[in-house]
């Protein structure tokens, strides 16, 4: 038998919550505003997607459909090579990073030593500065010790993914002590008191308690990393071009619609990545 | 009710391990896509200035994957060049750049006995002055710089004051510059009267107090894309290469090409091998076929040059041949530039910055 | 907001005074094991923060040369010159355009935040991930689309042209309109950054709104105040942490953002992150370009401590 009662109080809060906009009789021009906005942040998306299929060799004057610059950008192994670059630097960063960044915060939240915290705020400089900086100390730094050498293919990423590791480490340190903050910390000390050394202790207990933290520092650092433009740029060697370096190497030099085409696949392969997850989210 | 095999929990890790593997596996299928064949050469060169036919030829005959990198102007590419081992093997340098390069050691001395197409080349490019015995490089193509302009908007150009002052800035309308600092000083020379090699501080003081005021009317000072900036309409005037806007005027027959009355600056763009190359039969493989003269006639239509390979140039067409644009009607007025030594570089290059910062 | 996780409000130490067996201390357990934890990120940082940092103080001191690219010479004349004409002239224009991005990011999304935060629950998510969902595409390609729409053939003008034209035949006596100019111009270059970091103007506004007391408002409203007034003494103040962070996240990112103004600037915009750049891959200067960055730097943190005692206050 359902009681009643769990209908009146789904009544009540739906009653309440009138909405902070309606109360303030400011909702019309609030949503206004959102729709214009949105319309503005869209507008040149719409735009590339719509302009990777013109059939013209520049510009934005529409001269049919074709799917050549498709074409294009498939047969572009220089694109694809920095694709995969790109790809496999992210997902190296988003692992070591997550590791660091857990070394970090554990770090941070349990050892009181005043010699480590003075790393508090170095932990904060990459975070802090522009990224032309850190890019071109990078850069400097690399050819100080000589790095600076055309290894062949896989190794030559190193210096690539060092640099992104190195930017992203603060973020993932946030993210997951954020979450160790929030830890029940007496679980840990119950473990100690059943015998558990002091690692067992963490990787047991402390870690999968840690787990959302950690994924989500290990996609944020991926998407970072995906993403990042300075950096590479300043990092990147002839081997080791990365996807955003290329593209504005393409940009630059008379930018032809295989950018669009690029740029429209990118957005796909987002949208489903993102979709998927939100799916998946949402079957919890 | 659903029977399921596996609690929620393991079934999400499983799901997010085959992810992750999955995702681990693409990019490497990207990767040996492109890496079917065995070795790759790194060429670093201009944009727009080697077609695909070219590399597709090489790239057939041989074992070895061509990559393209691409700069814009002479002192971007000396300075990723200078750097020392910077993985490219073969590079696309002016003939001041050349000088320049060989001077820093950067450049491998060729082998002459792996080049036999050598002869290929015009007596007036063997043997040059600015690399005697063609000992580091071997001439790609020639050419000069000029003022490209919209025909149905404007009336030609005659002078390099049309583009380089305020007054005549003011007078025609939208202009765009270009970035590398040496060719632009050495036409802002030869409006003053001066040579174009004359790089003295009193001449370059009075080239810059030009080019300082009419620099704000300038809508861009483009990277080696001007003739992208005329065709969008952006500008109806642009300094720029001969060879790019003989690409753009075959597209688009609304523009044309002068070469201002007190002449212009000549070039003369090499290839060459850098030193720190591991693959050097393989670049001096690549030079030679593209002194070949079939691979050299090709070549030189699709991008616009004029070509210094003789073979080649009795092959290409009389279209290419009669083309103002490519092959200019004064040769006489035009002047090399020499490489002036690095002193007088890093006072071009200051002044430049200080036009570029203000 | 995020910057205060790494300060010690609320740490561990001050709940540690509950009891002994509530936080586990380690700093007076095994050293091995300590150190085995903190050794990796305290290497790494060492390696790749650190001595870069020093790298680059070092070599802006060295004078620079042609052959080597810096000759072993200690000098201050790259400092020298940093401050002569017309390089502060270039920091005050890169400080004055990030400030200028910020103010009308700040205004621009604020409004959005209020939006998003104030509107039913379930929406929430949908509008955030609509608003982020541009942002996942890389700025340089974001900005590439913002040339093709702000060109003088480009949408807009195409657009605004269009109508122009079409009111001119209906009214003869009004004029056609020239083609805007949006693009290599500081207008492009404004528009192009606000684009790029307006996500992070959003995000932590949204943030602290949605965390905003709703009675509070309801309050005011009883009592009697209209929107603007409670704008202004309820809804602003307490969303101040929220405008802090996005100011700083938006600020700095902002004076070295050297690929927009190369993409939608004209010879009259420059950024100290292009001149950098200029340094390093054009005119070979390395100590020079170093002493560039070291200045920046120097900025950047005076900007960080300014807002660090801001938020000092806010957070009291």
């Amino acid at each position: 038998m359902v009681s009643p009662v769990p209908l009146k109080q789904a009544a009540a809060p739906r009653a309440r919550a009138k909405g902070v906009a309606s109360q303030l009789q400011i909702t019309p021009y609030l949503n206004w505003w959102l729709w214009i906005c949105l319309a503005a942040l869209y507008l040149p998306i719409i735009i590339m997607v719509v302009f990777s299929f013109n059939d013209s060799k520049r510009g934005v004057v529409w001269r049919g459909f074709s799917l050549r610059h498709y074409e294009a950008a498939w047969k572009n192994h220089d694109l694809l090579d920095a694709f995969g670059n790109s790809l496999i630097v992210a997902s190296g960063t988003a692992l070591i990073s997550t590791a660091l960044g857990l070394c970090a915060a554990l770090t941070l939240e349990r050892i009181r030593i005043r010699s480590i915290s003075v790393y508090r705020p170095v932990l904060l400089i990459p975070l802090v500065i522009p990224e032309v900086c850190l890019g071109v100390a990078l850069l400097v730094f690399f050819h100080m010790i000589g790095w600076h050498r055309s290894w062949p293919w896989p190794l030559a990423l190193c210096q690539v993914l060092a640099a992104h590791v190195t930017f992203s480490l603060p973020f993932c340190t946030l993210l997951i002590r954020a979450r160790l903050r929030q830890l029940n910390s007496e679980l840990e000390v119950a473990a100690r008191d059943l015998g558990a050394t002091q690692l067992r202790a963490i990787w047991d207990v402390t870690v999968p308690l840690l787990k959302p933290a950690l994924l989500a520092s290990i996609l944020m650092a991926f998407t970072l990393s995906l993403d990042d433009f300075v950096v590479s740029f300043f990092t990147a060697t002839p081997e080791a071009q990365l996807l955003p370096v290329r593209v504005f190497s393409m940009i630059r030099f008379g930018a032809t619609p295989q950018v669009n085409a690029v740029s429209t696949i990118l957005l796909l392969i987002t949208v489903v990545s993102i979709l998927f997850a939100a799916l998946a989210y949402q079957r919890k | 009710m659903k029977k399921e095999s596996l609690p929620y929990g393991k079934r999400l890790r499983r799901r997010a391990f085959l992810h992750v593997a999955s995702l681990a596996v693409v990019p490497t299928l990207f990767s040996s896509v492109a890496r079917g064949s065995s070795a790759t050469l790194h060429l670093y060169n201009w944009d727009d200035y080697i077609s695909e036919a070219t590399l597709a030829s090489f790239q057939q005959q041989t074992d070895y994957q061509i990559k393209l990198d691409v700069f814009a102007d002479g002192e971007e590419q000396f300075a990723k060049l200078k750097l020392g081992n910077s993985g490219y093997d073969i590079t696309f340098p002016s003939h001041d750049s050349v000088t320049r390069l060989f001077k820093s050691d950067l450049l491998l001395p060729l082998d002459h006995q792996l080049i036999p197409n050598l002869a290929n080349l015009a007596p007036e490019h063997q043997n040059p002055h600015y690399d005697l015995g063609n000992r580091y490089s071997v001439p790609y193509m020639w050419g000069t710089m000029g003022i490209a302009y919209r025909k149905s908007v404007i009336d030609p150009p005659t002078s390099w004051r049309d583009v380089l002052t305020l007054a005549g800035i003011a007078k025609n309308g939208r202009v765009s510059w270009l970035s590398e600092a040496t060719s632009m000083v050495s036409v802002g020379l030869m409006m003053t009267g001066a040579s174009a090699n004359d790089f003295s501080s009193a001449s370059l003081r009075k080239v810059f107090d030009e080019l300082q005021p009419a620099k704000k009317k300038v809508i861009k000072i483009a990277e080696d894309n001007g003739q992208d900036l005329l065709a969008a309409g952006e500008v109806d005037l642009a300094i720029e290469w001969n060879g790019d806007i003989a690409q753009l005027i075959a597209e688009d027959d609304d523009i044309g090409f002068v070469i201002p009355q007190e002449g212009s600056i000549y070039y003369v763009d090499c290839v060459c091998i850098l030193a720190d190359t591991r693959h050097a039969k393989a670049a001096h493989d690549f030079i030679n076929h593209v002194l070949n003269p079939q691979v050299g006639s090709e070549l030189a239509e699709y991008i616009g040059y004029a070509t210094p390979n003789a073979a080649a140039y009795a092959l290409t067409s009389s279209a290419y041949r009669n083309n103002p644009v490519t092959f200019p009607v004064n040769p006489e007025k035009l002047e090399i530039v020499v490489y002036p030594g690095e002193d007088a570089l890093r006072n071009i290059f200051r002044s430049w910055e200080q036009l570029l910062a203000s | 907001m995020p910057y205060e996780i790494f300060s010690d409000h609320g740490n561990s130490s001050s709940r540690a005074d509950d009891s002994f067996l509530a936080m586990p201390d380690w700093s007076s357990r095994s050293l091995r094991v300590n150190s085995l934890i903190a050794a990796p990120h305290v290497v790494w940082l060492s390696i790749f923060v650190i001595l870069p940092l020093c790298a680059i103080l070092f070599i802006s001191l060295l004078l620079p040369s042609s052959a080597t690219t810096y000759e072993p010479r200690l000098t201050v004349s790259n400092y020298a010159q940093v401050f002569q004409e017309p390089y502060p002239a270039v920091f005050l224009f890169s400080i004055l355009i990030a400030a200028s991005t910020t103010i009308i990011c700040l205004l621009i999304a604020f409004p959005l935040a209020l939006a998003i935060a104030f509107s039913s629950e379930r929406r929430h998510f949908f509008l955030l991930l609509a608003i982020c969902m541009p942002f996942w595409i890389s700025t340089l390609i974001r900005m590439y689309s913002l040339q093709e729409i702000l060109g003088r053939q480009g949408v807009i003008n195409k657009v605004v042209l269009g109508l122009s034209e079409f009111v001119s035949s209906m009214i003869p006596m009004l004029p056609v309109l020239d083609p805007l100019e949006l693009i290599y111009n500081r207008i492009g270059v404004l528009i192009g950054l606000v684009y790029a970091f307006i996500p992070f103007a959003i995000l932590p506004m949204y943030a602290s709104l949605v965390r905003l007391d709703r009675k509070l408002i309801e309050a005011s409203r009883d009592l009697g105040a209209t929107f603007f007034t409670t704008a202004r003494k309820i809804i602003l103040p307490l969303a101040l942490p929220g405008i802090s962070a996005a100011a700083t996240l938006i600020f700095i990112p902002a004076i070295g953002a050297f690929y927009v103004v190369d993409m939608l600037g004209g010879p009259e915009e420059l950024l100290i992150g292009n001149l950098v750049q200029l340094q390093f891959h054009e005119f070979n200067n390395w100590p020079f370009g170093a002493a560039l960055s070291v200045s920046m730097l120097i900025c950047t943190l005076l900007v960080w401590s300014v807002t660090a005692r801001l938020r000092a206050k806010i957070y009291g």
